[in-house]
């Protein structure tokens, strides 16, 4: 994402969740979510086969 | 430990089983010692002085009576302020936390602690809601390091970590999410022992990301660590995470050395985020145990990004009401990253869990022959408070997220590790701790306290008390 998109994916998702942002912390969440979202990244970009669960298993 | 009181727990208890020591005076030295101490470490946020003598004359009362006394009878221990105790409020090193109303019960670690005659002498601080390394906490005060009160103790555990190498107390108790015991641990030179994901029950301790959270203690003897072990275990109904597995007795498997295991040193990703201290702490450990062989943990930068990516969205999620109507009552070094995590997108948080089995599969085939991996605790020895950044391998990393490098692809899938204290001559700096991580397949803590046990009867490492 650029940066503009980071911006508008942030405000975005904030709204859906009913979370306000103040516009003096929008800069700080907005690099902190570019530090996530590179991090993330390496983790999307690993290919797993459908056969690969999540690692939680429920036991009712 | 107070000059009135021996070093080790479980000397503590005998001398207080045999009628050397009673259990009120170790409380009140240990008290003491607390009074006189954590003015410069800053480790306790509640002194529990009443129940501690309290509880310290019960145990009195039944030795008068002739009744036997349990393993760790009159031995003073605190816990980081995240567990329950009646009539506290669980701050969990917040803020937001003060609002709640007092616990209404102990919490199941501290149950079974009272019931090992453990006398609870305080809470102790951590990084708000444990989201941190360092226990840099700006509601409580930063936890300063007991060998250089410059430096950070580590954490989210800090407090833990801390009271125990200031000689304050024996035990503490911890958790450890992505590495709040390890990293404290190390960076204080004391003994820590992360059990197996599901091992101990977790009901009553307040929760950071519940896919990872585990609790587990810290010590200063090997021996100490694995009898308070064997106390914490125990099936609970409360804690839905917990296994249904049986006690599993460690002190009397310490003796019976380790020439039937198979170790082998982290290679990779483990060496590459070790800085030379921490290459040179491995170096004495693999060295001591005549280890030549390396092992690769496949993906481990990307498991440790998953870990990152699970984090951020469960520890956001559990605190989103709050984020929504008080974020300015947040720790304001972590409040914005709290507001970013809590938009992770559902795919990212998705993909980390599934990557999390996969990564268990392929470790498990390192395991097929190898009982024990080596690999440090830290990449560095203990930062400056309020260093933002420090240099690892000539590249500067931001110091807060950097210290969990190497314990996060760890507990990302809930291998029991024992952190043991190596102390690495830095002309630099002097002389400060670091830990390397004795990590064993799921549920064989035994391996890793047996190896560490060796370790310490060899002399490699030693937990180091420090001068105050």
């Amino acid at each position: 994402m650029t940066s503009d998109e980071t911006e508008r994916y942030v405000l975005a998702a904030a709204a859906a969740l009913e979370l306000p942002i103040a516009p003096a912390h929008l800069p700080g969440v907005i690099l902190n979510f570019e530090r996530l979202a590179a991090i993330a990244a390496t983790v999307n970009e690993f290919t797993l086969g459908p056969a690969d669960e999540p690692g939680p298993r429920w036991e009712p | 430990m107070s000059e009135a009181l021996p070093e080790s727990a479980l000397d503590i208890a005998a001398a207080v089983k045999s009628g050397a020591l009673t259990a009120v005076a170790a409380a009140e030295a240990a008290l003491a010692c607390i009074a006189a101490r954590d003015g410069k470490i800053n480790a306790f946020t509640e002194v529990t002085r009443e129940r501690a003598l309290r509880e310290a004359a019960a145990i009195d009362t039944r030795r008068a009576r002739g009744e036997a006394l349990p393993v760790l009878a009159g031995v003073p221990y605190a816990v980081k302020n995240l567990f329950d105790i009646e009539g506290i409020t669980t701050l969990a090193g917040s803020k937001i936390n003060r609002d709640l109303r007092p616990a209404a019960a102990d919490c199941a670690l501290v149950e079974r602690m009272h019931a090992a005659g453990g006398v609870l002498v305080g809470a102790l601080n951590m990084d708000e809601y444990a989201f941190g390394f360092t226990t840099e906490n700006t509601h409580y005060g930063a936890t300063r390091n007991p060998h250089d009160p410059t430096r950070i103790a580590g954490g989210s555990s800090g407090g833990s970590a801390a009271a125990v190498a200031s000689g304050m107390v024996p035990l503490t108790l911890g958790t450890d999410t992505n590495g709040s015991i390890r990293v404290p641990a190390s960076l204080n030179g004391i003994f820590g022992l992360k059990p197996t994901y599901g091992r101990l029950s977790r009901r009553g301790v307040f929760p950071f990301v519940h896919s990872l959270d585990h609790v587990g203690p810290f010590a200063r003897s090997v021996a100490d660590l694995a009898a308070v072990y064997e106390a914490l275990q125990g099936l609970d109904a409360g804690d839905p995470a917990q296994a249904k597995k049986p006690v599993k007795p460690v002190s009397m498997c310490l003796a019976a050395g380790m020439k039937d295991l198979r170790l082998a040193r982290a290679g990779g990703y483990f060496l590459e985020h070790a800085g030379p201290d921490a290459r040179a702490a491995v170096e004495i450990v693999t060295r001591a145990l005549g280890v030549s062989r390396d092992v690769v943990l496949p993906e481990a930068a990307r498991a440790r990004a998953a870990a990152f990516v699970i984090t951020a969205t469960e520890g956001s999620q559990l605190h989103l009401a709050n984020l929504k109507s008080r974020p300015d009552d947040f720790e304001p070094l972590i409040r914005d990253r709290f507001i970013a995590n809590a938009l992770t997108p559902a795919a990212w948080y998705a993909q980390a869990q599934r990557l999390r089995r996969w990564f268990y599969a392929e470790v498990m085939k390192v395991f097929a022959d190898t009982d024990i991996i080596i690999a440090a605790a830290t990449p560095v020895s203990a930062t400056t408070i309020g260093a933002e950044t420090f240099d690892l391998n000539g590249v500067q990393v931001p110091a807060r997220p950097s210290m969990g490098l190497l314990t996060q692809p760890i507990s990302f899938i809930g291998l029991p590790v024992v952190t043991v204290p190596v102390v690495v001559a830095n002309a630099r700096e002097g002389k400060m701790p670091l830990g390397v991580q004795l990590i064993a397949a799921p549920w064989c803590e035994t391996h890793a306290l047996r190896v560490a046990a060796e370790l310490e009867r060899q002399g490699s490492v030693k937990s180091l008390l420090a001068q105050l």
